[in-house]
This record gives C-alpha cells, sequence and structure tokens, in this order.
C-alpha cells in the first residue's frame, strides 16, 4: 500500500488535487444554531409573504451577539393571519410597533434580546430553529462604518428617531 | 483632482449583511494596507462601483445603512475588474487569468504594476484593468459598458468571466478580507506571481493576507479609448433593442422561456432572473404570476429565497419604467 501523494504524483493529479483539497470547504453539517438561550441582536426586519399559501407577514432577523456562535443567524416571523395576531402584536409591541404603518420603515435601532431558541424538524428530517420566546434588554444605536464619509444624508432618519 | 464619485457601501461579515455607506477609496486603502479598521479577519465586501450623492437617498437608518435594490444611478469604478473561476477548477482559473493578463498588457500601454491582481481566496481570480487606459467617465450605464468590454477582452483572450459583478450593486470581496467559507484571504498577487507560482502554491500564501501599495494611476490608452468607445455604442444599441420592446410584442424573450424551462448557471442568474422579470413587466404581467412562473427556476438554480424575490421584484420594476 503506497503514500497517497505517491500514488497522486504518479497520475500527475497531486497539484490539482491539493489545490483541490485546499480551495474546498467541507461541508458544514447544517446551518442550524443548537436550542439553547441566546443574546441575539434583532439586526433587520423586512415584510414577507409565505411561499405556499401567500401569508402576509413580518420576519425579524436575530443576530448571535455573544459566545462561540456569535454572527450566526436565525429568523422569527410574525404572521398577519386572525389566528396569529395577537402573537404577532406581541412580539412586535416588544420593538415599539403600534401601527401598521411602522413596518413600511427599516427598524430604526439593533434590539438586543435575550432568546430561547429551540429546533424544529419537519416530516422529511429537515431541522429548523425557532425562536421559543425573545425579550428586548436594550435598544442599540447603530454605529456608522469606519469609513462612512463626512456630512449625513438629508434622507436619513434622524439618528435616535424611534418608530 | 476631485472625484466626483466618492461614495460607496461596505459589508463587514457575509454578503447578506447590511450595507454602510462609506468613503470608497478611504475604504479600499484600508483594506490594501490590512488596517485594524478594515477587519481583514472577517468577510469583508466593497461595492462593485463607487457613487456620487444619489446613493445618499438610498440612506435608511442613521448608521448610513442603504437600501440599494433597483438603484440604477450614475456610478463608476477605478478598475475594470474580471472576476475569473472557471468552475472552481484553480488549474483552469489560473491558466485563463494568466491568459486574460497577458492579453491586456499586449494590447494596452500598461505597466504589470498598474495591474491589480487577486487570489479569491476561493477558486479564482478577480483582475483589475485600471479605467483610467479607457478614458471612462462615470454614467447611469457604466456597468454595462464594463461588462462589454470586459466581455470583448475575455472572448479574445479566451477566458470565460463570472459576469455577475457588472451589476451596479453586486458586492465584491474586498482585498485582504477572510473568505467565510475557506478561511482564507483575497490576496494580492504581483503579474510575476500569478505568471510563475504554482495555483497550489498560490493558494497556500492566501492563507495570510498580504498588504500592498496602491498602483499609480496610467494615462489613457488610444486603443483601450477606442475599445470601451465600440462597447459604448453596442451597449446603447442594445438598450435601444430592448426599447424597441414595445406593446406590439407578442413573444417574450427566448431568454425568459429558458430561464423558466431550465433555470440558469452559476454567474449568470441573478442577471437573467431579473431579465425575465424585467420581459415579463413588459407584458403588463401581475407581480404574483411572475412569482409564480419565475422563483421555482430561480430556487433549482442555487439562488436563496430573499435573492429571488429581490430580482423579481427589481426586474419587475425596470420592465414598467423602460
Amino acid at each position: 500500500m503506497g503514500k497517497l501523494s505517491s500514488i497522486l504524483r504518479q497520475q500527475g493529479s497531486l497539484d490539482s488535487i491539493k489545490s483541490a483539497w485546499d480551495t474546498t470547504a467541507a461541508a458544514a453539517d447544517n446551518d442550524v444554531l443548537p436550542k439553547g438561550e441566546y443574546v441575539a441582536d434583532i439586526v433587520a426586519g423586512e415584510a414577507i409573504e409565505s411561499r405556499t399559501k401567500g401569508t402576509p407577514g413580518y420576519r425579524l432577523t436575530f443576530e448571535v451577539a455573544e459566545g462561540e456562535h456569535t454572527g450566526g443567524r436565525f429568523w422569527h416571523e410574525c404572521w398577519f393571519t386572525e389566528a396569529a395576531m395577537s402573537r404577532t402584536k406581541r412580539d412586535l409591541s416588544k420593538l415599539g410597533v403600534t401601527d401598521l404603518e411602522q413596518l413600511e420603515r427599516p427598524l430604526p435601532a439593533v434590539f438586543r434580546c435575550n432568546v430561547k431558541l429551540a429546533i424544529r424538524r419537519d416530516d422529511d428530517g429537515n431541522e429548523g430553529n425557532r425562536v421559543r420566546r425573545f425579550e428586548v434588554v436594550e435598544v442599540i444605536t447603530p454605529e456608522p462604518d469606519a469609513f462612512a464619509p463626512d456630512g449625513g444624508s438629508e434622507n436619513a432618519p434622524e439618528s435616535g428617531e424611534t418608530f | 483632482m476631485i472625484n466626483a464619485m466618492p461614495l460607496g457601501y461596505r459589508i463587514v461579515g457575509p454578503c447578506s449583511r447590511e450595507r454602510r455607506l462609506v468613503d470608497y477609496d478611504r475604504a479600499f486603502a484600508a483594506y490594501a494596507d490590512c488596517d485594524d479598521l478594515a477587519q481583514i479577519d472577517r468577510e469583508g465586501f466593497l461595492s462593485p462601483f463607487q457613487y456620487g450623492d444619489a446613493i445618499r437617498s438610498r440612506v435608511v437608518r442613521p448608521d448610513g445603512t442603504l437600501d440599494v435594490r433597483g438603484f440604477t444611478g450614475p456610478h463608476w469604478s477605478r478598475y475594470l475588474w474580471a472576476d475569473i473561476d472557471d468552475d472552481g477548477n484553480i488549474d483552469r482559473a489560473t491558466a485563463s487569468a494568466r491568459r486574460l493578463v497577458a492579453w491586456v498588457l499586449e494590447r494596452y500601454q500598461v505597466d504589470e504594476s498598474e495591474l491589480l491582481v487577486f487570489f479569491s481566496g476561493s477558486k479564482g481570480f478577480h483582475v483589475g484593468i485600471p479605467t483610467s487606459l479607457f478614458a471612462a467617465a462615470s454614467s447611469d450605464v457604466f456597468g454595462r459598458v464594463a461588462r462589454q468590454v470586459a466581455e470583448d477582452i475575455a472572448t479574445k483572450a479566451d477566458v470565460r468571466l463570472d459576469t455577475a459583478i457588472y451589476n451596479i450593486v453586486q458586492p465584491l470581496r474586498a482585498p485582504n478580507s477572510r473568505h467565510g467559507k475557506t478561511g482564507r484571504h483575497k490576496r494580492f498577487l504581483t503579474v510575476d506571481e500569478l505568471i510563475q507560482v504554482r495555483p497550489a502554491a498560490i493558494v497556500e500564501r492566501s492563507a495570510e493576507p498580504l498588504a500592498f501599495d496602491l498602483p499609480e494611476t496610467p494615462a489613457a490608452d488610444e486603443r483601450a479609448v477606442a475599445d470601451w468607445q465600440s462597447a459604448c455604442e453596442q451597449t446603447n444599441r442594445k438598450t435601444e433593442a430592448v426599447r424597441c420592446c414595445d406593446n406590439d410584442r407578442t413573444e417574450l424573450n427566448l431568454a425568459t422561456l429558458e430561464f423558466i424551462r431550465d433555470g440558469a448557471d452559476e454567474g449568470d442568474r441573478h442577471r437573467l432572473l431579473y431579465s425575465a422579470a424585467a420581459n415579463l413587466a413588459e407584458f403588463g404581467c401581475p407581480p404574483r404570476l411572475a412569482h409564480a412562473l419565475l422563483t421555482e427556476s430561480a430556487l433549482d438554480s442555487g439562488l436563496p429565497p430573499a435573492d429571488v424575490r429581490r430580482a423579481i421584484d427589481n426586474g419587475l420594476s425596470k420592465g414598467v419604467t423602460e
């Protein structure tokens, strides 16, 4: 039994195999975060429609702010249906949303939250995260980029403007 | 000389993250210099072009977060970028990058030190040709002309390009930033390194970033100016042809039908999806129907749902206004 490098060298493919090895990312098991409690920021919110029935909703994007999964993202959908409306109002009110019109504008700040995250598995075995509950613990005014140009924008919302 | 297009955006982290308004030259120089502020240990992207004050109208938060969807204003770039991937085959991509660089050096009055060449940190190369050679001015169609010039060069050099980077707001990996999947850096290469170093060794070198000096700006070159002019004319003809697609049309573009049937390959997916949506809009296609017609093929082509929705919406807006 020879060494792999010897075999590849004999085949003239050592360089290309080595390059492929070096430039190929290992397949991730999945992008699902482990269940547990996280400190995460709500960094974005956007209007959505469900793919199957076109149900209108609003999706919150959470980004883990502390710990080994820092930077990891998960999402929480709030649906505008009769059945879900009370939960949707409960969740959005945590962000100061009292009127649907407020959702026409981007979130005015970053909302740092304590989040309890679970994992749901569907009939096909696909796994995904589910936000069990979240509580806003701090409202953070985001900082401009380190290379932001001098001078603001007439169109930018005033700093500190809220919903 | 005052740069009329000083602004750009920057993304820290994966390219799905927020785009924030920056002074483009300062940001680019910081990445080149491996400045701490650039955070080169993280993924980082810059806008593919620079913009004027028009982009400020897209600021949606006090921190300079931008919503660039559908932006079609004036833009410009200091470099004409060529993105060479060759389906992830590093040996072929290296050979292609070498051919392209050799062709450019042969055709135009440009010194090899005035080009910017990078290994992407994954499987390909980004080659930057200074647009001062072409005397290229900012415009609403700069990206389309740039694409035409790049494609002409690529055809003559027998190189296949990824053309997604010519979309006005498509993020482009920042120099020296770390690639999210490989952990390697988008590393600067001298032309000598590109030509002489084995592909595997180029990959190895990208384990570490490398600070580099920004090249001198070469003077305009007669041939390059003529090439840009020719591309401008071709772009204008294509634009006119699209405008001729008026209410008398009875047939969808072949590309639209092909997209619905077969989807598209990486590199062309966003563009073809956007074009297909614009084409459907020319026929007065309702948004819901357009999404229903295009979404499955787009998802099967590997685009994430958010990208699919955005490209279709942008295409529909474009088709309605044309």
